[in-house]
């Protein structure tokens, strides 16, 4: 097993996220960025490794979609929304991500 | 360890100290002449007839209404004036000159460490309202700078200008001015202003750490091998960082070690739980906008040790007052094989507590400059993100390279941007803790002192604050000292007028400012305010040089502002209410009291020439015994004939409005000074009336220090009259009633020696009268 860490970064405003993976939903909540360390929410969560098929849907938005994720024993994924929350930007890391 | 290290001298090169040009040249090194520069000016009052408009300044009362110029005085702005009850055309009067001070300051921002070629100003003043400006410069001449406004924030016509010619002169700080010519759409208006400060604005940190955990406060710059070639090598502290940033920071020497166990049983700290800490332990934390930060060094919060520092505190009223960092995070692991890791860690964990302290600037990420809605607004329309910029609000991780290439160019300090937000952006947005309720208060004006050692409560000496119609106003002033060090005070500051600012505003009416009749040029009478001891006075607020102020039955908040030298001590309102007429009578009445004339009879406590009003007073005292208004009709009566004294008498038809008809001085067509008999038994009628009937009543209308005043003149009256049984009786009658209305006892004590002072005469007067014991 490797284990997927799942961060919702900068660019939210309340807006209710569904999260799945390989499509079981694993995170439902509405969340709002805190400018003063540009994270929302974060969680994590056990998966198989290998690429996972990760997909985050913005209530109200078009910006959501799916994207493979390899996972191999620690992965942190970023997602932001930019351009004007048009858009998501990923982020895949096998170091974590801090924050101040 | 817990190590907090001892607060660092501003040095010299915190702010780029260098020699500037001269014109012509007097000594060979001069400093910087950026920093802050202050001028105060004095407005006059808005209602004040025949007052003078100040550099093309129109002050701009709360709801005014035009009013036409000041007939045969050419060049005199138009004054505003304020509906309510004013008096009706007099002859000019000789105006005291109140008012209230209008504080500008000017940023200048051309030389030194990052100069950003900028000016700003603030005009700020009380009823005129707040402008802040902000112009771009280019130099001009030997220390002098031009340039266009291009930021406006508040009051607009403050300042319709459209550019600056700014002039630096003065060899030496404490004879630099700056002499701002403002040109462009206004007739141009030259101020100077007063070099002040070389900083933009002060700033006072607290370090707080948590037991057994290290404050990271300076860095050496050169601990670590990845860094730019050109930085200096330097023991860098966060007081110089922000000192170079434009503060003239300071450090509290409250810095305290805060217990873990107050981060509850896990030992990691929510923001719920150091916003606890923060009010517990910070020695400044107040519920108000302040130039001061409390900066925390902590193990871990509660996210883990993913978050390496955090400003905290968006809770609550006044954010942006702290910030903390944990030790126990990222930011205490260096990348494997680093090259230096404990300089690396000490670099970041330094970088972090800079950076957080950004936020309680109220900073943003570097990427997060352009957010406008739903997160905010920026400053400045069309801010531009600066993600690859070095600067303490980036994240070194995030550009391109990362943090090597991060850190191998950075030179420890804010973008451009960013220092012109610190140094130039309204303070409003920039100061810690500020906050929507202050910008609604009703000083919001004011020079409002941030800490103040001083409290000034405005109140009437009764149950609820509520007058009879027609009753004259009367409060009370009480300033304590809310510190716990003795204070010196200059009791004359509540007694006159120059220094205290008040205002009466009706409820859905423009506020309007009291001016009592006569202003007092008082000595200074300095007493040492213990701290919790108060100093009193009474108010009367009625009526003044602006006409009847509180007159017509409904609600009024009265606030006041006392201007000591260190900024304006204000009150919070106090809300009273005039009660409607209670029948024909008093209605009928109201016509003839609010009038000048008997607004001044009533203010000086009688007249012996104004007929006219002490006939109406007369009235007042038959029609309307029963009021409190009465009371205040019988002392006003009988005061002027308890006692002698001296009038001016001048023929009949050789005066017109106290000048003599015919342009001769007085004393030459047969005016003179006499003295004027007592009325003993007349005065003591009316005095008796007004204080001993009904003496609680008594005291709660002329207010405890009022009705004081009054009893014991009475008093004096009574023993100069040889009564000295009847004067210790009612100097009694004042004890009793000042004790039972629970005054201070001290001030008890004062009345009962005074009485002790009378009973023996009175014993002795009896004796003599008896038996001739007084020739002994």
């Amino acid at each position: 097993m490797a284990q997927l860490h799942v961060a919702l970064r900068e660019g939210f405003a309340g807006e209710e996220v569904v999260v799945s993976v390989d499509g079981r939903e694993v995170f439902r909540d509405r969340v709002t960025t805190r400018l003063q360390i540009g994270l929302a929410s974060s969680f994590d969560l056990d998966v198989a490794e290998g690429d996972r098929e990760v997909a985050v849907d913005i209530g109200g938005s078009e910006a959501g979609g799916p994207r493979t994720v390899p996972v191999a024993g620690q992965t942190w994924v970023g997602v932001s929304l930019i351009r004007d929350r048009a858009e998501l930007d990923w982020t895949v890391s096998d170091e974590p991500f801090g924050y101040v | 360890m817990t190590t907090l290290d001892e607060p660092d001298a501003p040095a010299e090169d915190a702010l780029d100290l260098v020699p500037i040009p001269l014109d012509p040249p007097i000594l060979p090194r001069l400093r910087t002449v950026s920093g802050l520069y202050q001028r105060r000016r004095w407005l006059p009052w808005p209602f004040a007839r025949g007052a003078d408009g100040v550099e093309g300044l129109t002050p701009v009362p709360d709801g005014p209404v035009p009013a036409p110029g000041v007939p045969g005085i050419p060049g005199r702005p138009e004054i505003p004036v304020i509906p309510g009850r004013p008096f009706p055309p007099l002859d000019p009067p000789v105006l005291p000159r109140p008012g209230r001070s209008v504080v500008e300051d000017l940023r200048l921002d051309v030389d030194g460490r990052y100069p950003q070629m900028v000016a700003s100003g603030t005009i700020r003043g009380w009823l005129v309202g707040r402008l802040h400006w902000i112009a771009d410069l280019a130099p001009a001449g030997p220390n002098r700078w031009t340039g266009t406004i291009w930021y406006r924030d508040g009051n607009a016509a403050l300042l319709p200008h459209s550019s600056v010619d700014i002039k630096v002169a003065g060899p030496f700080p404490w004879l630099r001015t700056a002499t701002v010519a403002f040109t462009g759409g206004a007739p141009t208006a030259t101020r100077t202003y007063r070099y002040e400060s070389a900083y933009h604005h002060k700033v006072e940190f607290e370090y707080d750490c948590e037991q057994g955990q290290a404050a990271t406060l300076s860095v050496d710059t050169h601990a670590h091998p990845n860094r730019p070639g050109t930085l200096p090598a330097e023991n860098l502290t966060l007081e110089t960082v922000y000192r170079r940033a434009g503060f003239d920071v300071s450090r509290s020497t409250g810095d305290n070690i805060i217990p873990s166990a107050d981060a509850g049983g896990d030992t990691q700290w929510s923001d719920q739980e150091m916003h606890d800490a923060m009010q517990t332990y910070w020695s400044r934390f107040a519920n108000a906008a302040q130039w001061s930060l409390w900066v925390f060094f902590a193990r871990q919060h509660v996210q883990g040790s993913r978050l390496g520092g955090i400003m905290f505190d968006d809770i609550g009223p006044n954010h942006r007052q702290g910030t903390a960092m944990f030790n126990d995070s990222f930011v205490s692991q260096a990348p494997a094989g680093d090259a230096a890791p404990a300089a690396w860690v000490q670099r970041m964990r330094f970088w972090t507590a800079a950076h957080e302290m950004g936020h309680a600037f109220n900073l943003a990420h570097s990427w997060q400059k352009s957010l406008g809605a739903p997160y905010g607004t920026p400053w400045l329309p069309g801010l531009a993100d600066e993600p690859e910029a070095r600067s303490f609000m980036n994240y070194p991780y995030n550009v391109s390279g990362g943090q090597t290439a991060f850190f191998a160019d950075f030179a420890y300090r804010f973008s451009d941007a960013e220092l012109l937000f610190m140094r130039h952006a309204p303070e409003r947005f920039v100061q810690m803790g500020n906050a929507d309720w202050f910008d609604h208060h009703g000083f919001e004006q004011a020079d409002v002192v941030a800490e103040p050692a001083l409290e000034l409560v405005v109140r009437a000496n009764r149950e609820r604050p509520e007058f009879e119609f027609l009753e004259p106003v009367v409060l009370e002033l009480k300033l304590t000292n809310s510190t716990t060090r003795p204070q010196l005070i200059d009791t004359s500051l509540l007694r006159s007028a120059d220094n205290m600012t008040v205002i009466v505003k009706r409820q859905g009416q423009a506020a309007r400012q009291f001016a009592p009749f006569a202003r007092y040029c008082l000595e200074p009478d300095t007493v040492v305010l213990h701290p919790g001891e108060s100093h009193y006075a009474a108010l009367p607020v009625s009526v003044g040089i602006g006409g009847w102020d509180l007159a017509e039955p409904g609600r009024y908040l009265v606030q006041v502002a006392l201007q000591t030298g260190d900024g304006d001590v204000v009150s919070e309102p106090l809300l009273l209410r005039v009660a409607p007429p209670h029948g024909y009578d008093e209605e009928y009445l109201a016509q003839d009291v609010f009038t000048e004339k008997v607004g001044r009879v009533l203010a000086f406590d009688g007249s012996r020439v104004l007929d006219g009003a002490n006939d109406t007073l007369h009235e007042v005292a038959e029609r309307l015994g029963d009021r409190r208004v009465a009371l205040h009709a019988r002392y006003a009566l009988g005061a002027p004939v308890a006692a002698e004294g001296k009038q001016l008498r001048i023929p009949e038809g050789a005066s017109r409005n106290g000048s003599a008809a015919d342009g001769r001085a007085l004393g030459d067509v047969g005016a003179d000074i006499v003295t004027v008999k007592a009325q003993p038994k007349a005065a003591q009628q009316d005095l008796e009336a007004a204080l001993l009937a009904s003496p609680a009543v008594a005291a709660e209308t002329f207010g405890h220090i009022g009705y004081r005043r009054r009893v014991e003149a009475f008093t004096e009256v009574l023993a100069a009259e040889g009564e000295q049984q009847h004067a210790a009786q009612v100097q009694g009658t004042l004890h009793d009633t000042l004790a039972e209305r629970g005054v201070l006892d001290r001030v008890l004590a004062e009345l009962e020696a005074r009485q002790a002072e009378l009973r023996p005469r009175a014993k002795s007067r009896s004796k003599g009268t008896k038996g001739g014991s007084r020739k002994r």
